[in-house]
């Protein structure tokens, strides 16, 4: 304890040498340069790393015992009852909800037919868990659990129930990277409450995103919905994304996820074959 | 052969702590606390202070790009503030003599705010604006000064343990 407290270093001089300091900081800004430049393609090393990494991850959890099974055992018969009930009573709504999308869905195909304005929409989607939040301060970012072996492409829609949060931009064997749309990159063309007006969100990563590309003396209301406008093909139109908040005379949309706690999502896929 | 082993397992206990913590830092802490990606500069501070030797330049500049390609960061950007937390902590290094655990903690405490600050001014600068400074940011910051003294600690327990002061100079001792 006394040598934690009060260390002697006994070496004084220079740990590394100036050269090598010089030597690898060159490299490092080297390597930034290279990257935000797109001189090298860093998606097939990210691409190795990442299934390397996530590989070992499950290798690792696929091998400690099952915590949960142990906790089943100490489980009283009351606590049983009462998930079941409640399981019973989500089933119900569920399928009640069920319902209700699948009668919603026959009506608005008929009265796509009627109208004869758009063929039928294919509308194929896996729901995929989240396996590690990397959202940090600079930038919003998911892994998920599919990738090519699912199907996944670049560009594909990522939403829950609520509404999008976000696209994939990079895919790799059994996982695949979603873009929020929290982050400072990400563009995507929508259109704003009943009067249809057309914009492109972007982030500022934080939990405000804002608008861009607005006419002038363009009025919005407060709590109006915003939803993705299907331009330049990417997503379907009509996705629910946020709602209008004003704050200070400006102007901000409120995600209709909470983005920082998201476990289990929609990815559409081939939605392209849309367009 | 089996001492072979147990050696080279040994002396690669830096680095291997290093590894852990990245993904102790994915996997596990990110759905309970917000470390950060600077997170990891807490071992690196550890090993360079007592270590230098098992833990060489080329291992940090793999570590921080390791967290770039996780994060999706620009590949080189994490390692190059490690590097230069290093770089300052080399030099800081050789005007105490003795440095009390105090001294080490206002150190990093130090260290790791100008690390902060330059991570966003990088951030910033590469996406040619500045970026939102929010007040998570302080709070990452007071989560990794307070689980500093943790992982010192445990860190310390090891090196003691594994006796990696006298082994980084002479092998099956």
């Amino acid at each position: 304890m006394n040598s934690f407290l009060n260390l002697k270093i006994r070496n004084k001089r220079n740990l590394f040498s100036n050269y090598s300091f010089v030597f690898f900081i060159i490299l490092s800004m080297l390597l930034i340069f290279f990257d935000v430049k797109k001189i090298i393609s860093s998606t097939f090393i990210r691409s190795k790393i990442i299934n390397s990494t996530f590989h070992t991850r499950d290798f690792f959890i696929s091998n400690l015992p099952n915590i949960n099974k142990l906790k089943l055992l100490f489980v009283s018969k009351e606590e049983l009852a009462l998930e079941n009930k409640s399981l019973k009573q989500k089933i119900e709504e569920s399928s009640l909800y069920r319902l209700k999308s699948e009668k919603l869905e026959i009506e608005n195909n008929i009265l796509k037919q009627e109208l004869s304005l758009l063929p039928a929409v294919l509308e194929d989607y896996i729901l995929v868990k989240v396996t590690a939040d990397t959202q940090t301060h600079y930038n919003k970012s998911i892994i998920i659990s599919a990738g090519k072996n699912m199907n996944v492409r670049k560009g594909d829609a990522a939403l829950t129930y609520k509404g999008l949060i976000g696209s994939v931009i990079e895919v790799y064997e059994n996982y695949s990277r979603v873009l929020l749309i929290s982050d400072i990159n990400s563009r995507i063309p929508v259109r704003v409450g009943e009067k249809n007006i057309k914009a492109i969100i972007t982030g500022n990563n934080t939990d405000k995103i804002e608008l861009l590309y607005l006419k002038d003396n363009v009025v919005f209301k407060e709590n109006d919905l915003v939803y993705t406008s299907g331009d330049g093909g990417y997503f379907n139109s009509g996705i629910p994304i946020g709602v209008i908040k004003k704050e200070n005379n400006s102007v901000y949309i409120d995600s209709l996820n909470d983005l920082s706690e998201i476990q289990y999502i929609n990815i559409y896929i081939n939605q392209f074959k849309n367009f | 052969m089996l001492s072979d082993i147990k050696y080279y397992l040994t002396i690669s206990f830096p680095t291997l702590s290093i590894l852990f913590l990245i993904f102790i830092n994915i996997f596990v802490s990110n759905n309970f606390f917000d470390f950060g990606q600077l997170f990891v500069f807490q071992a690196i501070f550890f090993w360079i202070l007592y270590t230098p030797k098992l833990l060489p330049l080329y291992i940090i500049l793999i570590a921080g790009i390791l967290q770039d390609i996780i994060y999706l960061s620009p590949i080189g950007s994490t390692a190059l503030i490690f590097l230069l937390l290093v770089f300052l902590f080399d030099k800081y290094n050789k005007l105490f003599l003795e440095p009390s655990f105090v001294d080490l903690f206002t150190t990093f405490i130090i260290l790791f705010i100008i690390g902060t600050i330059a991570f966003w001014g990088l951030n910033s600068f590469i996406n040619l604006g500045f970026l939102p400074l929010r007040i998570n940011l302080v709070y990452e910051i007071l989560l990794n000064l307070f689980f500093f003294p943790v992982n010192y600690f445990v860190l310390h327990i090891f090196y003691k343990k594994l006796n990696l002061e006298i082994k980084k100079y002479k092998r099956n001792v």
